[in-house]
């Protein structure tokens, strides 16, 4: 449910109030081009988010306010989003989750009884706290780029879930998966972006 | 005994609060053994808050002008006929 201070808000949104639609395209326009971003890539991004706060005026009426207002509105992103794909026949490598990215298997780390293999054991990095690994700004543009080079759906969720804090239930609301699929594709993303700062640590030893 | 292979398929969701209690505690076990799979763990738990943390850092200012065509975009649709040009 949305807190009072969000009802008042979608009130004056649905009085046209026009300090309330800047209000709450300064606020949630970040998120919503991360997110959109993760589906189309940053060409078309602001043109996916620009489309979508239109959709949410024309349909704001219509909101139950169930949910939050910033899951509604990520859903109509989600909307938007796939619906370009689809116009630019790009859906399909979106909304394909089944043919497993080899670069996402770890089988290798692992002998057959499940074990680390001697060479694959994770090293100790120096740094652990978040804070001490994005001090480097070198490995901040890496962590950025390899994001952005993630697989779209593993992007999608990674940026609902860790960078905007979302629930698990919210984030397979706004993109129309599973809490299974979600948590796999969490998983991978994850365990890609992680081998970024291994790396990185290994190499600035 | 969950094999290691099986304790970092599952890293996400025990660091998430995601596995039931039963799976929970057998992981538990094996991390309090496991000096690999305790590493590796830690390091996911970090990853992901990194990523909360990159995401902070990229909420720089949008251009307003972005903000200003949106704010015009969405007046429009809520009112089309006060946009249309007049007749005359």
């Amino acid at each position: 449910m949305p807190s009072p201070t969000e009802s008042e808000l979608i009130d004056l949104l649905l009085q046209g109030d026009n300090r309330a639609y800047h209000k709450v395209v300064t606020t949630y326009y970040p998120s919503m081009y991360a997110f959109a971003r993760a589906i189309v890539g940053d060409a078309i991004a602001d043109e996916v988010v620009q489309e979508s706060w239109v959709s949410v005026i024309k349909a704001l009426a219509r909101f139950e306010r169930r949910s939050s207002l910033k899951t509604w509105v990520l859903r109509i992103v989600s909307n938007t989003a796939k619906n370009r794909l689809r116009k630019e026949s790009r859906l399909i490598s979106f909304e394909d989750l089944g043919s497993k990215d080899s670069s996402d298997s770890v089988d290798d780390w692992f002998d057959i009884k499940g074990h680390w293999t001697a060479g694959q054991v994770p090293h100790n990095w120096h740094h652990e706290s978040p804070d001490d690994i994005c001090a480097s700004e070198e490995l901040r543009c890496e962590l950025e780029e390899a994001l952005l080079n993630l697989p779209p759906q593993q992007q999608a969720v990674v940026t609902l879930r860790d960078m905007e804090g979302l629930s698990f239930e919210d984030v397979c609301k706004i993109l129309d998966v599973s809490e299974s699929n979600a948590r796999v594709l969490l998983h991978r993303g994850r365990t890609r972006l992680r081998l970024v700062i291994a790396e990185h640590d290994k190499e600035t030893r | 005994m969950m094999s290691c292979k099986k304790v970092i398929e599952k890293s996400s969701d025990y660091v998430d609060g995601q596995l039931p209690l039963i799976t929970r505690m057998g992981m538990r076990m094996h991390l309090l053994m496991c000096v690999h799979c305790r590493r590796y763990v830690r390091q996911i738990l970090s990853t992901s808050q990194v990523i909360k943390l990159l995401g902070k850092k990229q909420q720089q200012c949008i251009d307003p002008s972005k903000i200003d065509r949106t704010v015009a975009a969405m007046a429009e649709a809520k009112n089309p006929e006060e946009h249309q040009d007049k007749p005359g």
